[in-house]
């Protein structure tokens, strides 16, 4: 990176931060620090929405997923529309006229103290550790790139987003988020164009996708009902489904997202823009990892993307002949690649002058360097899986390997910033959620209970210092095994499951007690962890999975319960705090 | 820790009770899709089309 690059990366993340601190500068008012201000039009709440969800690691890593198994990736989306409308149709309205703050808040009022505090243990929970793979997961693959120091660039990041967070609550997040991902897209945009105009000349936008297809980069949607297939239809649908309910219906890094909306209409106008535009969204970045697919088909690309680990692990196998082998692969890659781009040139030809006979031979000639390709990146790849620490994915270096040798500066400067500007819009909100859930369900609730706003605010604060600085110390200790964005789902659909069910039995089946629901959510997380460990089936599943364990023990407990006399609710008292208006 | 919860009635309210009638047939303030449902409807057809685009593009191409 050049003088300039760093210009437009500290320029653009610095500028957007510091505006965010002085538009809410002097927030005292506890409503306005967890609501935000009341005005907040439905634009941007489905921005906010958005901003949260996509984090660094949709516009750094999916790119590499579409490159290496074209887009698929999207059918994990699919459920995600249907499960909008459910919470704007039931969540929301009751959200919305209970005046809560947190989505646990509900769960008090709908059974009792503990299985709100069950709630919010469990987000806590799952939406630290989330918090620590929200920063980490930029930060591994821009260091490793950019020869930065990790540490340096976890805690520099992990402060930046700490301190404009801890200055404005959810307005000086709301605010942000929206020119971050004004930068986001503008990136993803350009990176679009650039990397349009660098294919071959020749080369039709027919043939492109033609290349694309053949090369099955263009299977999206597989109807095969494989259960240890990681994405097909119906895991997407239906274990999307759920997934997405869990997380945009109780996780309240996004309940406190639309509960900011100046009214129910605003907040469900923001969720709706989210139904329709989430699945464009995902083709679009996937289908610029199979832009990238075909770019490297006539472009010289290196055998594994992370250069990085790939020549220090060189220069460490130096002394053995590991290292030989190493450049034996590299040759052998590079002389593969000569004959797969003359083959796809002869291709292109025939395609545009050929027979139809002549055109079906030239792409078994492709599809048969291809493969040997494929075969050496493939052997490349175990090599280096057998012996990098980090274990990173290579598919997280795809399309920064493309930014770096192909954008011009000062565009480089503006993707890099455009994965830092989603890595701190979606840690922004995660412990913007994780402050006001500590204070709301735990502080207020438990600790101090009739304290000024002034005092609430001010704890909220310390919180969410507290949580940025939990957040920072897991990323510094982190060591992930799996593509960077998979992990995140995968640590989101242990938990998200027994938390839906109690959601779920909370909102539809009146009849069920806290006690009930509350030994089944812990049952129903122990089973999908037990599961977890010794099943091998695709981890969209463990969503339903918890989801009916927790939905179905509940309603055996109760039925045990209620035969014992024990009633599913108990009446209200005046004493009790949280039956006072939250927003008092 | 003080025990807490309302009766479910005023927290979740009934199938087809008037208070959830009352936010479904809240404008949506759109000029053609003026009701809910429509809405919902519409994020539904948007979604059987991108299925559809996606399976077209597969099978033409591959």
């Amino acid at each position: 990176m050049t003088l300039l690059d760093y210009v437009v990366l500290l320029g653009s993340l610095l500028g957007i931060a510091l505006y965010g601190v002085w538009r809410t500068r002097g927030t005292r008012n506890l409503n306005t620090y967890l609501k935000g201000s009341g005005n907040t039009r439905w634009i941007i709440i489905g921005l906010s929405v958005m901003a949260t969800q996509a984090s660094a690691t949709t516009f750094l890593s999916t790119p590499g997923q579409g490159f290496h198994d074209g887009m698929g990736f999207v059918q994990n989306y699919f459920g995600a529309p249907f499960a909008l409308i459910i919470i704007a149709a039931v969540f929301l309205p009751i959200y919305r006229r209970l005046k809560v703050y947190t989505a646990y808040e509900f769960l008090g009022k709908r059974f009792d103290a503990k299985t709100r505090l069950l709630g919010a243990a469990l987000f806590l929970l799952q939406r630290g550790l989330g918090a620590g793979i929200t920063i980490y997961a930029p930060a591994i693959v821009l260091s490793t790139v950019f020869h930065w120091r990790l540490d340096f660039t976890i805690v520099c990041t992990g402060l930046l987003v700490i301190i404009y967070t801890v200055a404005g609550g959810t307005e000086a997040v709301n605010v942000t988020q929206k020119y971050q991902l004004g930068v986001i897209f503008l990136g993803m945009f350009v990176a679009f164009v650039v990397l349009v105009a660098k294919l071959p000349k020749e080369l039709t936008f027919f043939d492109i996708l033609t290349v694309a297809g053949r090369s099955n980069k263009l299977d999206s949607v597989d109807f095969t009902t494989d259960l240890h297939q990681r994405y097909t239809f119906w895991s997407g649908l239906i274990g999307g489904m759920f997934l997405a309910l869990s997380y945009f219906g109780t996780d309240q890094s996004q309940v406190q997202r639309y509960l900011s909306g100046a009214s129910l209409r605003e907040s469900r106008m923001g969720l709706m823009f989210n139904a329709v535009c989430k699945i464009p969204m995902q083709v679009f970045i996937l289908f610029l990892g199979v832009l990238l697919f075909v770019f490297y088909q006539f472009q010289a690309s290196p055998v594994y993307f992370n250069q990085t680990a790939w020549l220090a692990q060189e220069r460490w196998e130096s002394s053995s002949g590991k290292a030989e082998e190493m450049r034996a692969i590299e040759a052998e890659f590079a002389q593969a690649q000569t004959i797969q781009q003359q083959q796809l040139n002869r291709w292109v030809h025939d395609q545009h002058t050929g027979t139809s006979a002549a055109k079906a031979e030239a792409w078994d000639a492709v599809s048969a360097a291809q493969k040997r390709s494929r075969e050496i990146r493939e052997t490349a790849s175990k090599l280096m899986s057998a012996a990098d620490k980090t274990k990173s994915n290579d598919n997280d270096y795809v399309f920064i390997t493309f930014i770096l040798d192909h954008l011009p500066h000062g565009l480089i400067g503006l993707l890099v910033a455009a994965f830092f500007a989603a890595a701190m819009s979606s840690k922004a909100a995660e412990l913007n959620a994780l402050g006001s859930t500590t204070t709301v369900d735990i502080y207020r609730h438990i600790i101090r209970t009739d304290s000024s706003d002034a005092h609430y605010v001010a704890a909220t604060k310390c919180f969410t210092v507290m949580w940025g600085l939990v957040a920072i110390g897991f990323a510094l200790f982190a060591n992930l095994s799996e593509n960077l964005i998979q992990a995140g789902n995968i640590v989101g659909s242990i938990f998200y499951g027994p938390v839906l069910g109690l959601f779920l039995v909370a909102f539809f089946l009146r009849w069920i007690g806290g006690t009930a629901v509350f030994w089944a959510t812990l049952v129903a997380q122990g089973l999908v962890l037990e599961f977890y460990y010794k099943l091998t089936i695709s981890y969209l599943w463990y969503n339903i999975i918890g989801c009916a364990a927790c939905v179905l023990l509940s309603m055996l407990l109760q039925s045990i319960l209620k035969s014992k006399g024990q009633p599913a609710t108990v009446p209200v008292t005046r004493s009790n705090p949280d039956q006072e208006s939250p927003t008092q | 820790m003080a025990m807490e919860g309302k009766p479910i009635e005023s927290i979740v309210p009934q199938h087809g009770g008037s208070s959830t009638e009352a936010i479904e047939s809240q404008s949506t303030g759109l000029p053609v899709l003026r009701s809910w449902s429509r809405v919902y409807l519409v994020v539904v057809v948007v979604f059987i089309i991108w299925v559809g685009l996606l399976i077209m593009l597969k099978n033409i191409f591959s």
